[in-house]
């Protein structure tokens, strides 16, 4: 099977970056699968996902797509928190320095830069590490707003909830972290972004 | 057996003086070493005697006393580390020779700290002298500077171990980081951390003498060329009491520190908050009537001055009601307080009275206004510091102009020392204009810009100054918000573009114009409360002035309706706004982008889908016919009343208003790429059905699709939406002439009828010989004048 990597048309400037998924799955939302009549040869052609007006040119985070912000920016805080845990094992918990340090490592810094957009299923979904769209085969349009779409809502829960807090939920170990910026009913469209969601299976991958 | 005695006897004789001669030889060759070097003495002697009497100037000590010092002192050599470091030290701050003061003051504030300490549990401690200060004298015949503390001092063992070693924990560790730094102002920092700031004296110095006086032992002198040093026991006695003072006979390159001038604001810049009094020994002259021809008070005043020039003032008056007296300016020494103001940080903030604040202000800003607000806290956690901050009552006039640039409203201080006000990171761009200290004890003495920068503690101080800021803010009330408003506005406003993480904090802060009041500026929490009870947005329309936005076209509907409106009349408003994703769960409208639904009742929407059906064929010849390639598509209007049309934004392009200051961006290329996108997106023609012109323009194109006034008219008014939405047209040229056939149209003028030509007159002035270039001249003017005439025309019938 030949994997036919021809880019349908770019709809947009601002979409720099194209990430292929690896694995291969047939007749996936508006992807084009064509095979030969033995089945020896065929191509499949992944599209782009074609982004409506707010997804190209808003400077938010679009309403839909916030849950799925929610639970990278969750998996990313709880990746880095554990990391210096298992770096610095003598320390019971974080150093206010290091803590303020490594949170501004995640809202500012690169990490979250890999994060874009990705068709599942015929919906749009947020793609990149700690979501379930990563795994699914598929183009993610990233770069362009993206970066600076997760990085201010980073931001807004870091101002919402100081890194004391966000590191006070992440102790307990128990999902606390994704239920306090994710799914509650204290801020609205900021905190209950996971809450009420239409059944098309939004639910994170994996409870922090 | 007498014989062998005998012999026995000789020998031992010969023996006993054989080792008598040896003693001799013995004897002889000390003698000789002392000879020796009273041989070539003679030379050294001289030197001796001239440094001996420099000396005396200075310590008070007489030839005798200094010849006693020098016999009986102990010479020592710098252990090899202190050495090599001086000389690092030395070759290294050669540009930065000031911060030895601080240095020196720092060390002798120390001192006072621990004899302090000591009294606390042992009240025999300030036995020798109660007071607590540091003195500064400058000698300028001798050239010589004295710091003079009245600390806990130091023993002869403390002399030798303190200044000629360095703590082993610390040594190697400095001499690597010393080799390591790359900057003057790294090494800066790394004296005081060390403990080694005395040796940047000879910095400036080339004899250090040091005399102490520790409770536990006699006066010391140590003193030093930076060779080598000696210690030994002052032959005066005990002069000082208790404490150090330490004299510097200065290089001639650093006479200059000798200069009150000079070192009073050494003093205030890096010591005027240490906790004790620093006093400078001051003259200052003064008119004083004095008797004629009595030149003995003078005279022995004059040699009182020489002889007495410790602590004790002199004044020298003379007031006597002669008839014959005469003015004389007469030269007054005293002892003068430097840092005057104290620092009031280190007390709690319930103690200190508002006044007290006010006047630390008003030292620090060198300012007579007092502060809008302050905060006063003591921050705890990993880094503990104390800090002070106020907003001034006025803004910079040049805040913008060197926005981000100048940053130094915050003073750092450690442990009371001056460190710098020059950080970049203390407070985001947008809060520059506050300002106020910080002091904190655990941050080393050394810190300054290039190492505190990378500190990781400053990031901790910067969050939290940043959080205090804006707590500050927060509680400014009433008018004294709208004196805040009125300078600070454009500051918070960037600062809700710039600062994510405090973006939410700072949109509260924020205050615009409004339909609701003609003068008052209304916060959003306030809007959002008035909101009706199904609108979902907050609307605003952004423009250069609030009567251009009050009469836009985009606002008629929603006024009629009872909505209110921000009005965003300054230029970084509308950016501003956008920047917000929301305010408290409500998004923002712009007014002049699609998207507003004003009526969202089922009548209204079946009126609407009626309207629409009715318009279509004007919607399709205006998007297909009259103007084509010109917009995106045309609608009919929810928002207009009176206005026939206009034209709008979609919702992530640009409003006319923000076309306009992103062409007018100092900086804007002209066809920018990443402008383009933007400033080429076509707009939607919204029309108002309910408009007598609208509804004739239906009326001739539902006749006929080809009537060229109707198309004439559908671009002028085209046009017209164009510059009332606040965009340009692009081609004005055209736009005027047609508003030009228009208004001959309007006036019965024949769309044919020519300008009527200006007759030609001769010039007078002109001579016979260039009549051939006087005719073409005056063809080409008139043209011009022809050109012009006919603008004119056009200007006035505008």
């Amino acid at each position: 099977m030949m994997l036919n990597k021809r880019q349908s048309s770019i709809s947009c400037a601002h979409l720099i970056c194209l990430i292929f998924a690896g694995v291969l799955c047939l007749g996936v939302g508006q992807n084009v699968v064509t095979q030969n009549e033995d089945g020896s040869e065929g191509s499949i052609t992944f599209k782009t996902p074609k982004l409506d007006d707010e997804e190209a040119h808003s400077m938010h985070m679009p309403s839909h797509l916030k849950c799925d912000a929610c639970t990278a920016i969750v998996y990313q805080l709880t990746k880095v928190f554990d990391e210096f845990h298992s770096k610095r094992k003598s320390l019971k918990s974080i150093p206010e320095s290091e803590m303020y340090r490594i949170i501004e490592d995640v809202c500012s810094g690169t990490i979250l830069d890999t994060y874009g957009v990705k068709d599942v299923k015929k919906v749009k979904r947020l793609s990149g590490p700690g979501l379930e769209a990563e795994n699914v085969p598929g183009i993610m349009a990233g770069g362009g707003k993206w970066p600076n779409r997760m990085k201010t809502l980073c931001s807004r829960y870091v101002e919402e909830f100081e890194e004391e807090g966000l590191y006070r939920e992440y102790k307990k170990h128990d999902g606390s972290l994704h239920r306090l910026l994710c799914e509650n009913s204290a801020q609205p469209s900021l905190t209950d972004v996971c809450l009420n969601l239409p059944s098309v299976g939004n639910n994170p991958k994996q409870e922090l | 057996m007498k014989k062998t005695l005998f012999i026995l006897a000789v020998v031992g004789f010969l023996f006993v003086s054989c080792v008598r001669a040896e003693d001799d030889d013995d004897d002889d060759a000390t003698v000789e070493l002392d000879i020796g070097k009273s041989r070539d003495g003679s030379k050294t002697d001289d030197e001796v005697v001239a440094r001996e009497e420099e000396a005396i100037k200075l310590d008070g000590l007489n030839v005798a006393q200094m010849k006693e010092l020098r016999d009986k002192a102990e010479k020592h050599q710098f252990q090899a580390e202190v050495d090599r470091m001086m000389k690092l030290i030395i070759n290294s701050l050669y540009k930065n020779k000031e911060i030895f003061l601080r240095e020196l003051i720092s060390n002798a504030s120390d001192a006072l700290d621990k004899i302090r300490f000591l009294s606390l549990t042992d009240k025999s401690a300030l036995a020798a002298t109660e007071e607590l200060s540091i003195k500064i004298k400058a000698d300028k015949d001798n050239h010589v500077l004295h710091v003079i503390d009245t600390g806990i001092g130091m023993t002869k063992a403390d002399l030798v171990n303190n200044l000629g070693t360095i703590a082993k924990s610390g040594t190697s560790e400095f001499l690597t980081k010393l080799g390591e730094s790359q900057s003057t102002m790294e090494m800066t920092d790394l004296i005081g951390q060390f403990g080694v700031g005395f040796y940047s004296s000879f910095l400036v110095a080339d004899r250090v003498i040091v005399t102490s006086k520790h409770n536990d032992d006699e006066q010391h002198v140590w003193e030093s060329d930076s060779n080598q040093f000696s210690v030994s026991k002052d032959p005066r006695g005990n002069t000082l009491g208790r404490g150090t003072q330490i004299s510097l006979h200065l290089k001639e390159e650093a006479h200059d520190f000798l200069e009150e001038g000079s070192l009073k604001s050494l003093v205030q810049k890096y010591s005027q908050f240490i906790n004790f009094n620093i006093f400078l020994w001051e003259s200052k002259t003064e008119e004083v009537e004095e008797p004629l021809d009595d030149d003995e008070a003078p005279a022995e005043d004059k040699k009182k001055d020489e002889d007495d020039d410790d602590d004790e003032a002199e004044v020298e008056e003379e007031k006597e009601d002669k008839p014959k007296t005469k003015k004389v300016t007469k030269t007054i020494w005293d002892w003068v307080l430097v840092n005057n103001v104290k620092p009031i940080w280190t007390r709690k903030p319930t103690d200190v009275e508002d006044k007290e604040y006010n006047e630390f202000y008003k030292s620090f800003s060198k300012t007579s206004d007092e502060p809008l607000a302050k905060i006063h806290f003591t921050a705890e956690g990993e880094v503990t510091f104390k800090s002070i901050l106020f907003v001034p009552k006025s803004s910079p006039s040049d805040m913008f102009q060197n926005y981000g640039k100048k940053m130094e409203g915050i003073k750092m201080y450690v442990r009371r020392v001056f460190i710098t006000e020059d950080f970049e990171d203390m407070m985001p761009k947008y809060l520059s204009f506050i300002k106020g200290i910080v002091d904190s004890d655990d941050l080393p003495l050394n810190v300054s810009r290039e190492t505190l920068q990378q500190h990781k503690l400053l990031k901790v101080i910067k969050k939290k100054l940043v959080r205090k800021t804006l707590d500050m803010i927060k509680k400014i009330e009433g008018e004294d918000y709208d004196k805040f408003w009125k300078e600070y506005s454009t500051n918070i406003k960037l600062g809700v573009i710039e600062d994510h993480s405090n973006r939410t904090r700072l949109a509260k802060m924020l205050k615009f114009l409004s339909s609701n009041s003609d003068t008052e500026q209304t916060t959003l929490a306030d809007y959002i409360e008035r909101m009706k009870d199904k609108q979902e947005h907050i609307y605003f329309i952004a423009g250069t002035s609030r009567s251009e936005v009050e009469k836009s076209p985009f606002v008629e509907r929603l006024l009629k309706k009872g909505y209110e409106v921000l009005y965003l009349t300054e230029p970084v408003d509308e950016y501003c706004i956008q920047s917000l994703p929301e305010f408290e769960g409500k998004k923002f409208q712009n007014v002049a982008k699609e998207g507003v639904k004003i009526d969202q009742s089922d009548k209204a929407k079946e009126y609407k889908e009626k309207l629409e059906k009715d318009f279509e064929p004007l919607i399709k010849w205006l998007k297909d016919s009259a103007l084509k390639d010109q917009i995106e598509k045309a609608v009919v209007s929810e928002r207009l009343t009176s206005s026939p049309c206009a034209l709008v934004a979609s919702q992530y392009g640009w409003s006319g208003n923000m076309e306009r200051i992103m062409k007018a961006q100092a900086y804007a290329k002209a066809q920018d790429p990443s402008q383009q996108f933007y400033a080429s997106q076509k707009k939607t023609l919204e029309i108002n059905p309910r408009h007598p012109l609208i509804k004739e323009l239906k009326a001739r194109v539902d006749a006929s699709g080809e009537d060229e006034t109707a198309k004439d008219l559908a671009m002028v008014m085209f046009e017209t939406a164009t510059l009332r939405s606040g965009y340009t047209v692009p081609d004005s040229a055209a736009f005027a002439s047609r508003i030009e056939r228009m208004l001959r149209h309007a006036m019965d003028v024949d769309l044919n009828a020519q300008v009527e030509e200006e007759p030609v007159f001769e010039d007078d002035e002109s001579t016979a010989d260039d009549d051939d270039k006087k005719e073409v001249d005056a063809d080409a003017e008139e043209k011009s004048d022809d050109t012009e005439e006919k603008t004119e025309d056009t200007h006035d019938e505008l």
